[in-house]
């Protein structure tokens, strides 16, 4: 009998957790070990954060899903990996504090034969003073509890704009290292949309704030998309969005504080700059949640597990090189940590060996560069390759992990919905293949044309409405979930 | 294009509309219906034939073996 442990039930960890439990009999354990009693579909939070969805269309109670699916679930947030056991508890194991309300809240040691870190990240409001809903200024979507609080104070300016008065909108990322552009993008076009709505876009100053150097990079180095029988930079892509919805982009900026009304950030010129508002959603940057590991003697050994940014050390190449000297074979493919061959990391749990965007600094040295994206459709896809090489492991069909799930050669759909109403509906649908350019198979866009396209129209919306349902399908494991492709 | 609050000097890093815009017709073929079923049921192909080209690929046998 072998025992996986799952940390995260996100979208990589539930993926991972169901996928193992379709594929191993039942005498083998499946644990998942997450903070949160739900699912959150994450993608469609941004709706919730406009008021056009209600927060229980996006998220799932697991505990039915994972009794009916004869998972083990326990609702506890994980803080230390032992990877080798210690003299009193002979074989590995993970130490994590219960999070359900009114429980006991000592620790629970959980040990495993299988570890899958898909923990996620941990959203960092506190690397800028004064950024996010808990004591800072801002809004977030982060979470389905944080959108419902932007959906409530983006509903309160546009009242004061229906009484007249002028507002400033500011939306984007709250510190020079963000990821997750594309979420501030949707978000933002969709807020634009809502002020048309209400009949009070005229009144309302809508800034996209950005650590991207230019439009469209969306931490991927940007994209050349083909389009309207040209082979267009995403900058031109995006930028056309803006220019026609009228809103206003600073790019290239690292926001250093936030207080009530004012937004001081810096830009890669070096030169510092204020921005005022009246609402503001700013995204976090993300580390790893912070977990240690401990050898059997008890000494630390978390640098043997985690990179010093707190994500997990798995196959990739972390060799420091500069830009030009990056090769799509850094990137990893089995996400299986070098020194405890049983503990793997998927989704944004792994680290990355380096950014896709070209690092930029300011001439102050401030890091101001998208960090690389690994939500969403990759994780999940990731996840299921994890899932399946530990099974045939565990089965004994393979001694190593045979699948082989490297972001260079996975592709990623971005469907940014700018706007509701099934007949009226608007959405940027992009899609690229690979996520991490390859120069060497395309010279030049370093992308293969054919799947690296976008397009805005109805057509798109429906396409998020289509993701929407059928994920949720998924996440809630009805009958034929698993065909569902990731 | 500047913010309100962000002086001319510091439009290196500030978006300019270079950009093409829509034209009229563009703006109503992406509501049109007939159109957009069609670019609906492409762009789902479109998509499903890139997912499938992401799909794990199996190790070379003849591949050294990870460290």
């Amino acid at each position: 009998m072998a025992r996986v442990v799952i940390l995260g039930a996100g979208i990589a960890g539930h993926t991972a957790a169901m996928v193992l439990r379709r594929t191993l009999p039942k005498e083998h354990v499946v644990c998942v070990v997450s903070p949160k009693p739900d699912y959150n579909w994450i993608p469609s939070n941004i709706w919730v954060g406009v008021g056009r969805m209600a927060r229980e269309k996006v998220v799932v109670p697991l505990a039915p899903i994972y009794a009916r699916l004869g998972i083990e679930f326990i609702q506890a947030s994980a803080t230390e990996i032992h990877p080798a056991g210690n003299p009193n508890h002979p074989g590995p194991y993970i130490v994590a504090t219960p999070t359900t309300p009114g429980a006991a809240t000592e620790s629970v040691e959980v040990a495993y034969d299988w570890l899958i870190n898909a923990t996620g990240p941990k959203v960092r409001f506190d690397r800028t003073p004064g950024l996010g809903p808990d004591g800072g200024h801002t809004h977030s979507v982060c979470t389905d509890r944080h959108a419902v609080d932007a959906a409530t104070a983006l509903d309160a300016a546009i009242q004061r704009m229906k009484a007249g008065e002028r507002q400033t909108l500011v939306v984007g990322m709250g510190h020079g290292t963000c990821t997750c552009e594309g979420a501030a993008f949707e978000y933002t076009f969709n807020v634009e949309h809502e002020l048309r709505r209400h009949g009070v876009r005229d009144l309302a100053d809508l800034v996209y704030l950005t650590n991207e150097a230019e439009l469209g990079d969306f931490g991927v180095d940007g994209l050349v998309i083909r389009n309207g029988g040209f082979h267009t930079p995403s900058s031109v892509f995006a930028g056309s969005f803006f220019a026609e919805r009228s809103v206003q982009a600073i790019l290239g900026a690292h926001v250093q504080a936030i207080e009530p009304g004012l937004i001081r950030y810096e830009t890669l010129d070096g030169v510092d700059h204020e921005q005022r508002y009246d609402f503001a959603m700013l995204l976090p940057p993300f580390t790893g949640v912070g977990l240690k590991a401990f050898g059997a003697q008890g000494e630390d050994i978390t640098d043997t597990l985690f990179a010093p940014s707190g994500f997990t050390k798995v196959d990739a190449d972390y060799t420091p090189k500069p830009y030009e000297a990056w090769k799509p074979t850094d990137w990893p493919s089995t996400y299986r940590n070098p020194t405890w061959k049983n503990v793997f990391a998927v989704g944004i749990a792994f680290a990355p060996p380096h950014p896709i965007s070209r690092p930029r600094t300011s001439p102050r040295g401030t890091v101001i560069s998208p960090a690389p994206p690994r939500t969403g459709m990759p994780s999940a896809s990731m996840a299921r390759a994890v899932a399946e090489n530990i099974a045939d492991m565990i089965l004994g069909r393979a001694t190593e992990p045979e699948r082989l799930s490297s972001m260079a050669n996975m592709g990623a759909a971005c469907v940014a919905s700018a706007g509701s109403g099934f007949w009226a509906g608007n959405a940027v649908a992009m899609t690229m293949f690979p996520i991490v350019p390859d120069y060497t198979r395309w010279p030049g866009a370093g992308r293969d044309e054919r799947f690296t396209f976008g397009e805005v129209g109805t057509a798109g919306h429906w396409i998020k409405l289509v993701l929407h349902h059928l994920f949720l399908y998924k996440a809630r494991a009805k009958p034929f979930w698993w065909m569902v492709p990731e | 294009m500047t913010t309100k609050d962000t002086p001319m000097t510091t439009q290196t890093y500030v978006a300019k509309i270079t950009v093409p815009t829509p034209t009229a017709t563009t703006l109503w073929m992406r509501g049109f219906l007939p159109w957009q079923l069609w670019r609906f049921v492409w762009l789902n192909l479109k998509m499903l034939r890139m997912i499938s080209l992401s799909h794990p690929t199996r190790r070379d046998p003849s591949a050294p073996k990870a460290p």
